[in-house]
């Protein structure tokens, strides 16, 4: 009997395309457990399953661990440079010809190339509005005084940034936040 | 989903009822199946796909990785002992005081709360990928001398000389291990919390590692209380500081939260679920579940 009632599932299942197939071991098997079937949870009936307590208030904890997909607007402080460094760009920087834009993180657009394994070191500054030229005849003058060594540079006039061969890194930096940048 | 069908609720009902699907009660259409072809006939007999004489029709072909005399691959390269174990070591990628005072500077991370690694991670400057056996932060004591927050942070990995400088300055710092499971979930609880499975209690670190987060030396969260005081004195004494009384400072209770050894989050326990649609959070109430979350 319970075999039949089997049956007159799978005759059911038969008209849609997943086709299900039984050895005769298994029917057997079924056949013993087909009163057990009923007893199976029901999706779609909550007293079916374990309970459980829902808390809204404890949702705060979960706000606190999500990021912040924006990048904020730096603190004031009372006092620069901060402890690490950081200073904003000043209303100096508005007296040259020139202007060097700071980074989407507040940083200036300063970096370091190594190549050739570690044998040829580029200093670049990006994000150069105005008188490129000029930015570079000045940079190029400051860093001579404070070395003998020849410094070389490269202006990129449609890509807006000048290279400089060499790690130069804070005497750059130096320069661009006396500036005012 | 509004109203399901009449070839829907026949799914359902075959799924109510019908024994659990496995490879072993599956056939694929008629249509989809491919025979398998014994090679026989006019056009596939003759050289049964062997091609003509030699080895590869006679079945005398060499060994796997034989290069034809000289010295194959998988011998030419000889054994390394120092990279012994590589596989197996832990890696904590570092983080330096100075890149965590400028992210304080800057807003990145807010110093009135306490710091961990999932704050870390959650400035998206630093990351740990779970794939290179990254198993935390290593707070190293670049910019140790310019260092001037006063933070609550719970580190992986950390040396003397970073201890000093954050205590100086009046905050804490305590070292603890996250397992893997544990791990992801504190480097990307955004991408855990859409799993949908319940916050995992954080397991206790691996024999070799024990020692590192029993030692009161390394502020480890496993280590007694009353040894790191002694500690945090001797320190002020060796690196020539004064040691503020953090029990009259008015961040006291935020710089004293602490995590159970088995919590992974601030403010959730094991065992939870979030729901980050419904904006709740699941928690269970059967006895079983509580006593073993709890444990």
């Amino acid at each position: 009997m319970a075999a039949s009632m089997l049956r007159r599932i799978v005759h059911d299942a038969n008209k849609l395309p997943i086709q299900v197939t039984f050895s005769k071991a298994k029917q057997l098997l079924l056949a013993r457990s087909v009163t057990e079937l009923s007893d199976r949870p029901n999706p779609l009936n909550k007293d079916d399953y374990p309970s459980v307590e829902i808390s809204t208030e404890d949702f705060k904890y979960v706000e606190r661990l999500l990021p912040n997909p924006l990048i904020p607007d730096p603190p004031n402080h009372e006092v620069y440079p901060t402890p690490s460094g950081w200073q904003p760009p000043q209303e100096s920087a508005l007296d040259h010809p020139y202007f060097i834009n700071r980074t989407s993180s507040h940083h200036l657009p300063l970096y370091l190339n190594t190549r050739a394994a570690g044998r040829q070191r580029l200093t670049t500054v990006r994000k150069i509005d105005g008188d490129i030229w000029k930015f570079e005849e000045d940079l190029r003058h400051y860093l001579e005084t404070l070395t003998e060594e020849p410094i070389i540079t490269q202006v990129h006039e449609v890509a807006r940034f000048v290279r400089v061969k060499g790690y130069h890194l804070d005497d750059v930096a130096k320069f661009l936040m006396e500036k005012g940048f | 989903m509004a109203t399901s069908g009449p070839v829907t609720e026949k799914a359902l009902k075959l799924l109510r009822n019908l024994p659990r699907v496995t490879i072993a009660n599956l056939k694929d259409l008629p249509g989809n199946q491919r025979k398998y072809d014994k090679r026989r006939g006019l056009k596939k007999g003759r050289s049964h796909g062997r091609g003509t004489k030699g080895q590869g029709q006679r079945m005398t072909l060499p060994r796997l990785g034989f290069e034809g005399g000289n010295t194959p691959f998988y011998l030419k390269v000889p054994q390394e002992p120092y990279y012994r174990g590589h596989h197996l070591r832990r890696e904590y990628p570092p983080l330096s005081l100075l890149q965590l005072q400028r992210m304080i500077d800057l807003g990145r991370i807010d110093a009135d709360e306490p710091i961990d690694l999932t704050t870390l991670c959650n400035t998206n400057l630093y990351h740990i990928e779970l794939h290179k056996r990254h198993f935390g932060v290593n707070l190293t004591d670049e910019g140790a001398d310019v260092f001037a927050a006063k933070v609550n942070i719970e580190v992986q990995w950390t040396d003397e000389v970073t201890i000093a400088a954050i205590e100086r300055n009046g905050g804490t710092i305590t070292t603890r291990y996250f397992d893997p499971l544990s791990l992801a979930a504190v480097v990307n609880p955004l991408r855990f919390f859409s799993r949908g499975i319940p916050i995992p209690k954080c397991k206790l670190p691996p024999e070799d590692a024990l020692e590192f987060y029993m030692d009161p030396k390394n502020r480890g969260y496993l280590a007694d209380q009353e040894h790191i005081s002694e500690g945090r004195l001797e320190l002020a004494q060796k690196y020539g500081y004064k040691l503020t009384d953090i029990q009259e400072d008015p961040m006291f209770d935020m710089l004293t939260k602490r995590k159970n050894p088995s919590q992974v989050f601030f403010g959730l326990n094991p065992g939870w679920i979030v729901n980050l649609k419904d904006k709740c959070v699941i928690k269970p109430v059967d006895e079983q579940y509580k006593t073993y979350y709890a444990s």
